[in-house]
């Protein structure tokens, strides 16, 4: 393209090359405004006693020191955690299975079951938690009564120090099982079908199928389905309150702050106590792990070069 | 659905093998299906019931007799139609300005050239991967020193250019041939126009999509909203309903509650049965592919 001297004439040939930066503008402002500033900011008020609305004095590594030796935080930390490994194992176990059969062409019946696996995705959490409170309560829930049934005796599901996990498990699971399930069928429907067919003529059988050709193959899926999953246990906060709101007034993390998650922590040192250099910190840290557990799922499940 | 026509797994498991199986395989999905289906049903049972008859041994799935007071008092004694209003504005404006913001940003990402482009294509992708609610803190002070705490726009602004949205938009967008737009360039029509009258117009399915998804995240989200919203009046309904179970312990108001959260859920669940091929589209042109 020749270069224009005169300004004027530039002008009509320069508009289009704005455009795109135009059409960007609201994600750009938004960014700056809204994504990188609060990141930003949230990890220069860790060094802060900034309280919200005063100017914060630099206090160094105290709030790091004073979180790491907090048992709260310790707990709130540990029991995140615990939903990660639990709820992150079944539902990336389940959700395959489920699939794997859903995707078997003589099975009959998959819209309906498709359909009906999906349909607590468009449920609120905190509203169909209120429902999860009547099926767990203990002497008049469903589930006890089931279970008596079963012969089993009757759980205090979110009284028991033992138990309040295992419900905000299930209501977590509950809500995330349709949505994984139909990420996987997704991959799997993706699958090359010559190399699995390929597979059957040399005479593997099914299981060897799916441990050897299947999964690997399902790799990316996998990994995109684990941070998925984990992103999302890691946000754990509606389940406990609604489910523990009931029952102890004003302190939703269960007995003994047994179900208390990470992100209650961080509201609940933020917002109720107004400590809110500290909750950022807290959110740093865990952001930190965040992080980390995601760098090692790339790292394992194959994100970095090697094969594909 | 797509998915429903592209079964291509080999016959394995099933085929070769016997009944039992099949039978075993059957119960299991059927198993399922009832869990995944049995708080839905419980909610409707038990809001159908008095007060005094939800919880009672043994639990009763069918009432002795339909009761609809609870309905009744949850519209005439809470604010609950204020709280519906509220999730239905706040879903008007969420879509109103992310369906714009979205599909414009991705029409740049999808069919121009210009500097930088790369380095925003990956800011975008790495701001899918940050999760934003962990980051309410400094996003509250943000939001605080613009002035918009407890208002419904600010509810709204910090997802309105949804990375999410914008991706999705571009995915769907880069398969829309240049031709189009190279025959509109000829006569002279502008980058704008061309996203209205050719981009807009063909990308109607990946619009109608987005909607879809958005719609769901917006009317069930929880978190966000309780930070920056502290007037009861401006509650969008889970936050409503959240409040009032924390006056349970007060007052025994279950029925109210649970007919808040059949009404508050059953629409949407009902949409969401026919509407759902294309949320699930959604998350795979922006997830997956």
């Amino acid at each position: 393209m020749i270069k224009s001297r005169n300004w004027i004439d530039r002008i009509p040939k320069s508009l289009p090359k704005i455009e795109p930066y135009l059409f960007l503008l609201p994600f750009f402002i938004t960014f700056f405004i809204f994504y990188l500033w609060p990141v930003l900011f949230n990890v220069i008020i860790t060094f802060t006693d900034w309280r919200g609305f005063h100017a914060g004095n630099y206090i160094g590594l105290k709030n790091y020191s004073e979180l790491l030796s907090s048992s709260t935080f310790r707990k709130a930390f540990f029991n995140t955690f615990w939903y990660f490994v639990v709820a992150g194992s079944i539902l990336l176990s389940s959700g395959f299975i489920v699939s794997y059969f859903l995707n078997i062409p003589s099975v009959r019946g998959k819209k309906i079951f498709r359909t009906i696996y999906f349909l607590p995705v468009a449920a609120s959490p905190v509203i169909i938690g209120i429902v999860f409170v009547v099926i767990y309560e203990f002497r008049y829930g469903v589930l006890n009564y089931i279970l008596g049934i079963l012969g089993f005796s009757p759980v205090n599901w979110l009284g028991d120090v033992k138990f309040s996990k295992p419900a905000v498990t299930g209501l977590f699971v509950w809500r995330m099982f349709g949505l994984i399930m139909m990420y996987y069928l997704v991959g799997l429907q993706g699958l090359d079908v010559s190399v699995l067919e390929a597979a059957e003529v040399d005479g593997a059988n099914t299981w060897q199928t799916i441990f050897y050709i299947v999964l690997p193959l399902l790799r990316p899926v996998i990994l995109f389905i684990s941070v998925v999953v984990s992103i999302q246990v890691f946000q754990i906060f509606q389940e406990p309150i609604v489910l523990f709101s009931s029952l102890f007034l004003g302190g939703s993390g269960g007995p003994q702050d047994s179900a208390l998650s990470i992100m209650q922590y961080v509201y609940r040192i933020g917002f109720s106590y107004q400590e809110m250099a500290k909750a950022a910190t807290a959110t740093l840290l865990f952001m930190c792990v965040i992080g980390g557990i995601a760098f090692l799922q790339m790292k394992y499940l194959g994100f970095f070069g090697r094969g594909r | 659905m797509k998915i429903s026509k592209r079964e291509k797994l080999p016959k394995g498991v099933l085929e070769n093998n016997r009944l039992i199986l099949r039978v075993g395989l059957y119960v299991g999905l059927i198993f399922l299906a009832l869990v995944t289906f049995f708080p839905f049903l419980w909610l409707v049972s038990s809001s159908l019931k008095p007060e005094t008859q939800i919880f009672i041994m043994p639990p009763r799935l069918i009432p002795r007799d339909l009761y609809i007071g609870n309905f009744i008092r949850m519209i005439r004694e809470y604010p609950f139609l204020t709280w519906y209003f509220n999730s239905i504005l706040l879903v008007a404006m969420r879509l109103g300005l992310s369906l714009f913001f979205c599909s414009l940003g991705g029409f740049a990402l999808a069919k121009y050239n210009f500097p930088f482009k790369n380095l925003i294509s990956l800011l975008v992708v790495g701001s899918l991967m940050i999760p934003f609610q962990l980051l309410i803190i400094p996003l509250f002070l943000t939001l605080y020193s613009l002035n918009l705490v407890n208002t419904r726009i600010g509810v709204i602004l910090p997802w309105a250019a949804s990375p999410f949205g914008i991706f999705m938009m571009r995915q769907y967008y880069i398969s829309i041939p240049d031709e189009f737009i190279d025959a509109a360039k000829i006569d002279g029509a502008t980058g704008f126009w061309i996203y209205l009258h050719i981009m807009l117009p063909l990308g109607k399915a990946a619009l109608g999509t987005l909607a879809v998804v958005l719609f769901v995240w917006t009317w069930i989200s929880f978190i966000w909203p309780l930070v920056i919203l502290f007037s009861p009046e401006k509650y969008p309904l889970p936050l409503g309903l959240t409040n009032m179970v924390g006056e349970l312990s007060v007052h025994p108001i279950w029925g109210e509650i649970l007919a808040g959260a059949v009404m508050a859920t059953f629409p949407v669940v009902i949409l969401f049965v026919f509407i759902q091929r294309y949320y699930i589209r959604g998350l795979t042109l922006g997830g997956l592919k």
